[in-house]
């Protein structure tokens, strides 16, 4: 069985690289060896893969789970009696999105893995949470998504909530005003979704030519840049111009998946994502999925020994990035450290079938 | 309106004027194509399909085609062919266009406004042709044109077009024929289809090795060169062997390990290398067939069968993803031989043995059985019509 509290008895950013390796052999073989019992399919992909039973793997030998595959398979490992919540990628309408199934024990360790995480970057106490979306987002089931989950996540931070945003995603300026007046001086947390906090929060303010002071806020944001690079964003613009109409210095983006909730990659202050104790990562280079060298671009994988209700220690995303090393960020944190270069680029496929026509 | 819409080539409105088939104007205009595209050579090193095409028109090519149609009949084009082609086939629109013209009728063709670049290129070469004095008549009866395919110039053209020839599979159809079609105009339609390979086991076995490559390369030019998503690329590959022989797995991985070597320059994305371990593991989970799969890095994945499944058209591999069987070839083929089967390749088992099986067995597909290296090949009779005979007319009389 895999022992959990050893796993948080751990500080998120101090184990090295030999132990980690160590660990996380040892710990993705067995959670390997658990999820092919108690997954009917995986236990067939594992099989038909020649995956071999009984053996020890290291860390970059664990079989992974291509992601797109969490949108057609109800891949659990628990009976459904126990399962306690289910999690859906974010995605448009029409648009397939993963399911992903949670008892309370791996709700409880994903919450866990947060909050150290947090913690390790804000402390351990509890701050007014300015949330960047709209109450609806939690209210309706239908929006119910990686978007809804991030915020109760987030909430986990939080001493009080304000939602910047009201029922239609207009910006709620009376009601944020109000929040921070109660909270001059103080450290407050921000948090949301990149492409919502530029489209709704950053471009409204402009349109209003208003501005805040928030030199001691903490700006966190995920889900990706893909939506903002459409109309040209950095990651540096991003950061410049918040900064520029908040006031705000703190600025940490985030990279993690409704897949493997929790077990997030922070943004230390040097712009590096970060691989903590609940999670790791490797790239991969096309051709033969070998693991690819520090500073090459390649095929992110992900692993998190968090994922304990359904097969998603070992997943392959549909992102691209590099490693830029590891244990020796500047900032301190153990771990490796890395760059998210976005979305795999689709490729012009050839073919008969004329589905990409327009 | 004829708002959004980019002459390409030739003129707006071509003269709707039947001529013979294989008329000696035409001819003439394909030969001069063909010689201009010979002579651009340098400059088209980065477009081998423009090449492959100036080879397929060439003059002694298109007399051969020819002198198949000499038989004694009459026939005449039947006015302005309509085409359509998919956009991600390169070039398709440029043979479509040619087999239209050599039925005997002017062509309007419409590319989509996504099209590729050696598309927009050989346009921009067969215009500079058609404005020379020698071919006014010829341009008048050639249209090029790109736009999307909800403008209202496709619903005209295919409204009033006296054949329509749809290539882009069912969807593209499905989506043409709720459209007003002129009653009495023919219609050419090219649905999905898929395709196969047999190998003779024993035969490849006893190759020397720069045969078994040579063969390997004709593989990998029928597969790999469209993502292995045309439709006349195999999905399947049939290893004909009469009982189980010890020396069958050797053989079949010499074979992988063969094609794996001739692939090496194929361009396997990250896109496509993720999507295609993504699809290999989706049939790892639900597949019931499954005796064995192996990869060749990423290039080669090969999933090994005990029985063609039933709806074996909807296994898709792509980018180097290929179903095998071993057996006798024909319990195999009765099997894969639903409707959408498309092309046949074969090594070591005579084409007349695979025909005569698809007849005596009185099976729905196989419309094209060809020698390895040559599924890609065009011919006026594709998907088992006649175009030739389809886009014109045949006059028929008594004396």
């Amino acid at each position: 069985m895999m022992d959990y509290k050893d796993i948080f008895k751990r500080k998120p950013y101090f184990t090295e690289k030999a132990e980690k390796e160590t660990l996380y052999g040892e710990w993705l073989t067995e959670l390997t060896e658990y999820h092919r019992e108690r997954c009917t399919p995986y236990g067939k992909l594992l099989k038909n893969l020649k995956v071999p039973q009984y053996q020890h793997m290291r860390e970059e030998e664990i079989p992974m789970l291509p992601i797109g595959l969490f949108k057609d398979f109800d891949l659990v490992s628990i009976p459904e009696q126990t399962v306690f919540k289910t999690m859906t990628s974010s995605g448009t309408s029409g648009q397939k999105v993963s399911r992903i199934y949670l008892d309370t024990e791996t709700a409880d360790y994903q919450q866990r893995a947060l909050v150290a995480i947090g913690g390790d970057f804000w402390g351990d106490a509890r701050l007014p949470l300015l949330v960047i979306d709209s109450p609806r987002v939690l209210k309706d089931r239908n929006l119910f998504s990686a978007r809804g989950a991030g915020i109760l996540g987030f909430s986990i931070f939080s001493s009080r909530i304000c939602y910047g945003l009201d029922k239609d995603m207009n910006l709620d300026l009376e009601g944020i005003e109000l929040f921070l007046n109660r909270y001059q001086g103080e450290t407050i947390l921000i948090f949301g979704f990149t492409y919502i906090i530029w489209n709704y929060f950053y471009q409204a303010l402009k349109r209003l030519g208003q501005s805040f002071h928030l030199p001691k806020g903490i700006l966190v944001h995920g889900g990706g840049f893909k939506k903002l690079t459409d109309q040209s964003v950095s990651s540096e613009e991003f950061k410049e111009r918040i900064t520029e109409v908040t006031g705000i210095n703190r600025i940490h983006n985030y990279y993690g998946m409704a897949e493997q909730t929790g077990s997030i990659y922070m943004e230390c202050p040097f712009g590096h994502l970060h691989a903590s104790i609940y999670s790791d990562i490797i790239t991969r280079r096309a051709k033969d999925f070998k693991v690819c060298s520090y500073g090459e671009k390649g095929i992110i994988q992900v692993f998190s020994p968090l994922a304990f209700s359904y097969p998603g220690h070992s997943i392959l995303t549909e992102d691209e990035g590099v490693i830029l090393g590891e244990d020796d960020c500047p900032c301190g944190r153990k771990g490796k450290y890395f760059r998210v270069l976005g979305r795999i680029q689709q490729a012009e496929i050839r073919g008969c079938s004329d589905t990409y026509d327009g | 309106m004829m708002v959004d819409v980019t002459y390409l080539a030739g003129v707006k409105t071509p003269s709707a004027e039947p001529m013979i088939p294989f008329a000696a104007p035409v001819l003439d205009f394909l030969e001069a194509l063909s010689h201009e595209l010979h002579n651009r050579r340098e400059e088209l090193i980065p477009y081998p399909e423009i090449k492959a095409f100036g080879f397929w028109i060439r003059r002694t090519h298109m007399d051969e085609l020819k002198s198949r149609y000499a038989d004694g009949r009459i026939r005449l084009g039947r006015g302005v062919t309509f085409h359509m082609a998919a956009s991600n086939v390169p070039l398709l629109f440029a043979y479509s266009m040619v087999i239209g013209l050599l039925a005997g009728n002017s062509c309007a063709v419409r590319i989509s406004s996504r099209s590729q670049e050696q598309d927009r290129k050989l346009c921009e070469i067969i215009e500079i042709l058609l404005v020379r004095q020698e071919f006014t008549f010829v341009k008048k009866r050639i249209s090029i044109f790109s736009c999307d395919r909800e403008n209202e110039v496709v619903k005209d053209w295919v409204k009033e077009c006296d054949g329509l020839i749809i290539w882009g599979g069912d969807e593209a159809i499905q989506s043409v024929r709720r459209l007003d079609l002129r009653p009495g105009g023919v219609q050419v339609m090219f649905p999905d289809r898929y395709s196969i390979c047999i190998l003779d086991l024993e035969s490849v076995g006893k190759m020397q090795e720069e045969e078994l490559n040579k063969l390997a390369y004709s593989f990998v030019k029928d597969t790999y060169a469209m993502d292995q998503n045309a439709c006349s690329s195999p999905r399947y590959l049939i290893w004909n062997q009469k009982e189980t022989l010890k020396k069958a797995e050797a053989i079949r991985k010499k074979w992988w390990r063969a094609v794996e070597k001739e692939a090496a320059s194929y361009n396997l994305t990250s896109h496509k290398a993720t999507k295609k371990y993504e699809a290999l593991c989706r049939y790892a989970m639900t597949m019931e067939e499954i005796v064995e799969i192996e990869s060749y890095k990423n290039l080669v994945y090969t999933v090994l069968l005990s029985d063609i499944p039933s709806n074996p058209e909807q296994y898709r591999g792509s980018w180097g993803l290929f179903f095998e069987y071993q057996g006798y070839y024909g319990s195999a083929l009765k099997k894969l031989a639903v409707r959408q089967l498309q092309t046949v390749t074969h090594y070591g088992i005579q084409k007349k043995e695979i025909i005569d099986y698809v007849m005596n067995h009185h099976l729905y597909g196989v419309h094209r059985v060809v020698p390895v290296g040559d599924a890609m090949n065009m011919d006026l009779i594709w998907d088992g019509q006649d175009m030739i005979g389809m886009l014109s007319r045949e006059i028929s009389w008594e004396e």
